[in-house]
């Protein structure tokens, strides 16, 4: 957070939502603007800035904010295993026991990367309530309810699982090249 | 994971009717992708790709099941069976005008109608007194038929279905005059006006009602333009009325329509 004009600039992935943070990285990563001044100006507005703060901005102020920018956040090293939200708990794995990802849900993740709310998507996929059936918890409008609720959940803390599926992701491609290294022997 | 249920090793293992699910399946989904991997395993398991099991299984269970199932990526080989569940398979000069007009109607679709094409294909066959082959007539439910085909491995419906577009190749092109438009005499067209562009018109009209009704109205002319005589010429050798109809049209120096 940096404080300009009085007004609270959010520059931290620690200080979005799920829902902000997906949006910022939709406009950095799947956009294409004219002017670089363009695509920040859309990344303050789904900050929380509105057209007059931006006005007043001048260009030391405008280029003191885009250098506060932090999207990585620190690595955190326990997966949360739960979400409470709206009174209902939902759990990306059962307690005492290893994560576990299915073919079912991995092919949700492969169809949800190419999608622009990618990160809620994926914790709706990961994390199933805790009174619903397999069955339920894959039911396409659940699915939905589920990204949707997700959206409001603070972003750094749960940015950790899409830093352990972009690594799932890494070993198995790994995985699968030392497998054909095995075969061409 | 253990206790997996079996995979078919080889095309001989998967049917026809699993085959033709398979050509769907990667007209729908990105081949190579793991929903595509999930319908594929669920078909040949024969459960839902819904199915709890796919929640179950991991990445790496999905990588060796691929390798097990690496032989998917290479079509049916052709194995020279042409004998099959007490029906063989009808050498194709003895095929009848009529089998003949189906196998072409079942042809603009050949995948979705590789069972029905196979089931023309495939006879039951006989000795007479004189020790001569004699064939089943076409008179049986083709569709009866084709669901027996629908269970047969892939690779006989595939080795049949390739002596068949091989042998079509050679037939059309061997009477490709009969199967040509005439053409139309070169040079450059003036444009037409008036009556003679309503003329013009009248004619593609013409043109492209024949195409539509091709079948029937050679049949039409054959017969005499008596429709009693139409199962004579069903029964009649493919081979034989297109020579006819060549030497007809060799002798007529204009087409045969």
């Amino acid at each position: 957070m940096i404080k300009i004009n009085e007004k609270d600039w959010i520059t931290n992935i620690d200080e979005m939502t799920i829902g902000q943070f997906e949006q910022v990285m939709t406009i950095i990563n799947k956009e294409e603007h004219r002017f670089v001044v363009d695509k920040y100006i859309k990344i303050f507005k789904v900050l929380g800035a509105d057209e007059s703060d931006i006005q007043n901005l001048s260009d030391d102020q405008f280029f003191q904010i885009i250098g506060a920018y932090d999207l990585n956040g620190s690595k955190i090293e326990q997966l949360p295993r739960t979400i409470e939200v709206d009174g209902y708990q939902y759990a990306a794995y059962e307690e005492g026991k290893e994560v576990h990802l299915g073919l079912s849900g991995l092919a949700k993740i492969e169809k949800a990367m190419a999608e622009r709310d990618f990160y809620s998507y994926l914790l709706a996929i990961l994390f199933k309530r805790e009174d619903q059936t397999s069955e339920e918890h894959w039911r396409d409008y659940n699915l939905s309810a589920r990204r949707k609720r997700f959206k409001a959940l603070p972003a750094h803390t749960y940015f950790s699982w899409v830093q352990w599926m972009a690594e799932k992701i890494k070993t198995n491609i790994e995985f699968i090249n030392d497998k054909s290294t095995e075969a061409t022997k | 994971m253990t206790n997996l249920p079996k995979l078919p090793s080889n095309w001989r293992e998967v049917t026809l009717s699993q085959y033709k699910e398979l050509i769907e399946i990667s007209e729908l989904i990105k081949e190579g992708s793991i929903e595509y991997w999930i319908e594929v395993l669920a078909l040949f398991w024969d459960i839902s790709p819904q199915d709890e099991v796919f929640d179950q299984l991991e990445w790496h269970n999905l990588i060796e099941l691929q390798r097990a199932l690496g032989w998917l990526s290479h079509h049916p080989k052709p194995n020279g069976i042409t004998e099959w569940d007490g029906l063989h398979l009808k050498p194709l000069n003895d095929l009848f005008l009529g089998e003949y007009i189906d196998l072409e109607h079942y042809s603009s679709e050949p995948i979705q109608n590789m069972d029905k094409i196979v089931a023309i294909l495939f006879k039951k066959q006989r000795h007479n007194d004189w020790d001569h082959t004699e064939w089943e007539p076409y008179t049986y439910d083709l569709a009866e038929r084709a669901n027996v085909v629908n269970g047969w491995p892939v690779d006989i419906a595939w080795n049949a279905f390739n002596i068949w577009i091989a042998w079509r190749t050679d037939f059309m092109d061997k009477y490709r005059e009969l199967f040509q438009a005439d053409e139309e005499p070169e040079g450059e067209e003036a444009p037409l006006e008036g009556y003679q562009k309503i003329e013009a018109k009248k004619k593609k009209l013409v043109e492209e009602r024949q195409k539509k009704w091709s079948w029937e109205h050679l049949l039409w002319n054959m017969s005499g333009e008596d429709v009693t005589k139409f199962n004579k010429l069903f029964q009649t050798k493919a081979v034989l009325v297109f020579n006819i109809l060549s030497m007809k049209k060799s002798l007529d120096g204009t087409s045969v329509d």
